[in-house]
């Protein structure tokens, strides 16, 4: 099978808001390669989370989407996600089953009043016919991948108990355990400490080396892309600018974007050319694309702000 | 140069747990003092204190102004509203620091207000000046925060914090929350208010790559323990301490021939502090 | 976008409140009971004390445009009513008189009243011939023969009013006892605290009861008014103040809030200049949503006839009548006040989840 996992050709996003259209996505199109890390990298309202939720369907029924996103799983005939209705029973197998997600804030996408072990097995029973004995030795099993020790002892335990590094492998563990063979991760490190970060970033890493899937890893951190991810995704403004593999973009980048994005890394060698970019770059950007997008960023930021 | 700001054995418990445990240090006028350390390091407690917004449990706080030393905590509030001119603050988080009902102009004179500066002719002219300072339009003063980006908002706040012309400016986190490109401006826009106006910065920080560029000394700090200072290029090249090397090996380079290799936490002795 | 980036806060919160039609309805409904309960001398054909002696408990009269002929007029007008008594049941009943029509005159003179106690008027919006001889009652008498249109706009008048003079008082009490609450801390704050638990653990009816029964009965009705009005606000401050009190705490911890503190400014302008502006628009919506409750409550009071009494006239005072199936049965146009209670409850709360939505503009425009 030469094909790629995951390709999205042309993906274009609106959204419908009172005061017209925005553009979220524009002819976006690039390629996720079997048994890879791709990363995504863009600043905010530059449509990276835009597209991960488009992979799972997550979007409001405000967006007008068109373009295709094909997924060719291992073993089964390609889908094509764009087009799939909401109650074809191959949603319920795309989500969590081919392709699984991690999230930012891993304390909300822990249910605070049952145990971790439960939560984990939790996902086992909702995609597989087995025991929960059976279940919950396979979370175990997951947790310890993850690089939990003491299993035992911690899947009685509730999540409330937990760092915030221990809280995200657990996350990753419920995303994992029903071996997706695409593993989304929306910004996974930004909430945690940069010690905590190099962390997971490893653990991402081997585990996809191990277990042989793909893993698209979206974030705003050069540094962290070029850590983790066999190939990389430039977005800027709902478009791609560039894509490549790692090496090639980071050492030798093409788009002035990625040249900007990369002179603006604190620390980063700057000529006065690379000044004069950032400058052009940002502050004329539609920085509101990010605003009126999905609505579980906008349920978030509702609930933080009237609190 | 001497030196602006001294803390002396500054200790602050929470429920009898030590947050702030016994720090001292210095700083330079005309210099940027980083302090770093992740979440729970107590970084914040220590600036909240200086600021006066938490009463420590002991030591003291000296802060040299134009008239002279000071203990900042022995200082009746009234005492301390000329204080307020000379140390200022720039926030984290752009858009909970701008009253979302106040214009720019209304948020940038209240300072000029408070404390009796100019009549009205000449407070919208200082308003103006300190808009084009901070690069943004003079037509931005009539507008309400919310038309603005994360970057322009930072931009109001640093106009907010200079306004009162002080002498020592506290950034806590002030670019944390935004995008790497808009940081790179902000930090620019701060390095050059710095040579223009003498300015001293406290800057709070949790990435050491920002601090490495913009700071020149800097202050380590975990659980609420300094566990190394000095010169930034000193610390960084050659730390001596096993949570700053913990630290230095955590930050992933956008180079990718230089892999990441975090020392593991268990191996260092962490809890000797 | 961009247009949506120069409005003020308020322009934002009136874009937000417009996308709620029930709530935009329910504005115009509200609009237009209060217009009817403010000018109800000049809207109502008659004073609620007027008597008809030819039409006891009559039904709600049609207006017609078209005669018994089925000719079409202009002018809308309502048959004449013929009292037969029933010998069997020696009920009244009414039939109209298809022979004698009177034609609706806009602008006419009728029963003299003191507009708002300002100037003598005679004018009406709508009557039948001035000259005495017809009458006009479309939505029935009751057993005195006085028209309930009338006494439902009076009534109007003295019901909706406690509302808002009520939820006034609410406002004052609350902000103040919960403001000061949470800014001061404390012995004030507990003190605050243990009162509202008490008060909210006392069975509002019973209490209210009690409270009525004191008020002299010798009292004018306009004492009597504000008597009610004190005791419904007593008690309806506690869930305001404890609302209040928590956005204080929550607010002092806002970074917007420390930024003024650490400009310099003093309490009583962190307080008004920033605190204060940054939750009217909730105090708004609570308010509205407090109305009803208010409303609801002088209607409790009068039916039971403890709070407003005769002569005053009130939805809760022309309910009395309603007491008995007899009227369900016999009368049931004397219930009329009853809807006008559902509608305006109801236009009240709409009224608050559209500006709850509305209350806070920034919620969707934060971006990250």
């Amino acid at each position: 099978m030469s094909e790629s996992l995951l390709s999205i050709k042309n993906l274009s996003v609106e959204f419908k808001t009172e005061l017209g259209k925005v553009n979220a996505l524009n002819e976006v199109s690039f390629d996720v390669p079997r048994n890879s890390i791709t990363a995504v990298v863009g600043e905010s309202g530059s449509g990276k989370s835009v597209t991960s939720n488009a992979i799972l369907r997550l979007l409001p029924d405000t967006a007008q989407i068109s373009g295709e996103i094909i997924l060719n799983p291992q073993g089964e005939d390609p889908l094509n996600i764009t087009s799939l209705d909401e109650r074809d029973p191959r949603m319920q197998n795309l989500r969590g089953g081919l392709v699984s997600m991690v999230f930012q804030e891993p304390m909300t996408a822990l249910s605070p009043v049952h145990r971790i072990g439960d939560q984990v097995a939790e996902a086992v029973l909702c995609h597989r016919d087995v025991s929960p004995e059976v279940a919950m030795a396979e979370a175990a099993t997951m947790l310890e991948q993850v690089g939990l020790t003491e299993v035992d002892k911690k899947i009685r335990m509730y999540p409330f108990e937990f760092s915030g590094g221990m809280r995200q492998r657990v996350v990753i563990a419920m995303a994992l355990i029903c071996h997706p063979q695409l593993l989304i991760c929306d910004e996974p490190t930004t909430a945690l400490d940069v010690t905590i970060q190099a962390e997971i970033l490893v653990l991402i890493k081997s585990l996809q080396r191990k277990l042989n899937n793909s893993v698209l890893f979206i974030t705003h951190d050069l540094g962290v892309v070029a850590q983790i991810a066999d190939r990389v995704v430039v977005m800027y403004d709902g478009q791609v600018m560039e894509s490549g593999s790692v090496r090639q973009v980071l050492k030798n980048p093409q788009h002035p974007y990625t040249r900007h994005l990369l002179a603006s890394i604190p620390g980063a060698v700057t000529d006065s050319g690379s000044q004069l970019h950032a400058a052009n770059w940002s502050d004329g950007a539609p920085i509101g694309a990010g605003t009126f997008l999905a609505d579980a960023e906008e349920g978030r930021q509702v609930r933080e702000f009237s609190q | 140069m001497s030196e602006i700001l001294t803390v002396t054995d500054l200790c602050k418990s929470f429920s009898d747990q030590p947050v702030v445990n016994s720090v001292s240090f210095g700083v330079r006028e005309s210099t940027t003092l980083g302090i770093v350390g992740e979440s729970g390091s107590g970084k914040t407690t220590l600036v909240r204190s200086i600021l006066r917004a938490i009463d420590p449990d002991s030591g003291t706080v000296r802060y040299n102004s134009r008239k002279g030393w000071q203990d900042l905590h022995s200082l009746s509030p009234k005492e301390l509203l000329p204080l307020r001119r000379e140390i200022q603050m720039i926030f984290q988080d752009p858009f909970a620091s701008l009253n979302p009902r106040m214009t720019v102009q209304a948020i940038l004179e209240e300072p000029l207000i408070i404390h009796g500066i100019g009549d009205k002719e000449s407070r919208k002219q200082r308003v103006a000046a300190m808009l084009e300072k901070v690069q943004l339009e003079p037509s931005s003063a009539s507008r309400f925060p919310h038309a603005f980006s994360g970057g322009q908002r930072q931009r109001i706040g640093i106009a907010r914090a200079l306004i009162l012309e002080p002498r020592l400016v506290i950034c806590d986190e002030s670019v944390s929350a935004l995008d790497v490109s808009v940081q790179a401006q902000i930090l620019d826009l701060l390095a050059s208010l710095q040579s223009e106006l003498g300015l001293t910065y406290l800057f709070v920080a949790h990435d050491l790559r920002v601090v490495r560029e913009f700071c020149d000394e800097v202050l380590v700090m975990y659980a609420g323990n300094v566990v190394e200072q000095g010169p930034v290029e000193e610390v960084f090249n050659n730390p001596q301490h096993d949570y700053t090397r913990l630290l230095l090996s955590a930050i992933p380079s956008p180079d990718p021939d230089e892999k990441l290799e975090p020392l593991a936490r268990d191996g260092l002795q962490l809890e000797k502090v | 976008m961009s247009e949506l980036r120069e409005l003020s806060p308020g322009r934002l919160a009136w874009l937000r409140f417009r996308r709620h039609r029930l709530a935009m309805i329910a504005a115009g409904v509200l609009v237009v009971l209060y217009l009817l309960a403010m000018f109800c001398e000049f809207m109502s054909p008659y004073t609620p004390q007027q008597r008809n002696a030819r039409a006891i408990n009559a039904p709600p009269m049609d207006i017609r445009f078209f005669d018994a002929e089925g000719q079409f007029h202009l002018r809308p007008f309502v048959y004449d009513l013929e009292l037969t008594i029933n010998p069997d049941t020696w009920m009244r009943e009414y039939e109209e008189n298809t022979s004698i029509a009177y034609p609706i005159r806009f602008f006419a003179r009728g029963e003299p009243y003191e507009f708002w106690g300002l100037f003598e008027a005679d004018r009406h919006l709508f009557s039948v011939d001035p000259d005495g001889s017809g009458y006009i009652h479309w939505f029935g008498t009751d057993s005195l023969g006085r028209d309930m249109y009338s006494r439902v706009l009076y009534g109007a008048r003295v019901s909706l009013s406690i509302g808002v003079v009520g939820v006034g008082l609410t406002l004052f009490l609350g902000v103040l006892l919960g403001g000061f609450a949470g800014y001061l801390g404390g012995m004030f704050d507990s003190a605050v605290q243990r009162m509202t638990e008490v008060l909210q653990s006392i069975p509002t009816l019973p209490l209210w009861m009690a409270l009525s029964a004191a008020l002299p009965a010798a009292w004018s009705p306009i004492t009597t008014y504000f008597g009610v009005t004190i005791i419904l606000s007593l008690f309806g401050w506690t869930t305001l103040a404890r609302q209040v009190r928590g956005r204080f705490l929550a607010m002092r911890e806002e970074d917007f809030v420390i930024a003024a503190r650490l400009i310099g400014a003093n309490d009583t302008r962190v307080i008004f200049r920033h605190m204060l502006p940054s939750f009217t628009s909730h105090i708004i919506t609570t308010a509205t949503l407090a109305v009803p409750a208010m409303i609801l409550g002088e209607t409790a009071l009068s039916f039971l006839g403890i709070g407003l009494r005769a002569p005053v006239v009130s939805w809760g005072v022309l309910l009395q009548q309603a007491q008995n199936y007899q009227v369900i049965v016999m009368t049931p146009w004397l219930l009329l006040p009853g809807a006008f209670i559902v509608i305006t409850v109801i236009a009240f709360n709409l009224l608050g989840d559209g500006l709850r939505d509305a209350a806070d503009p920034y919620s969707s425009l934060r971006e990250q």
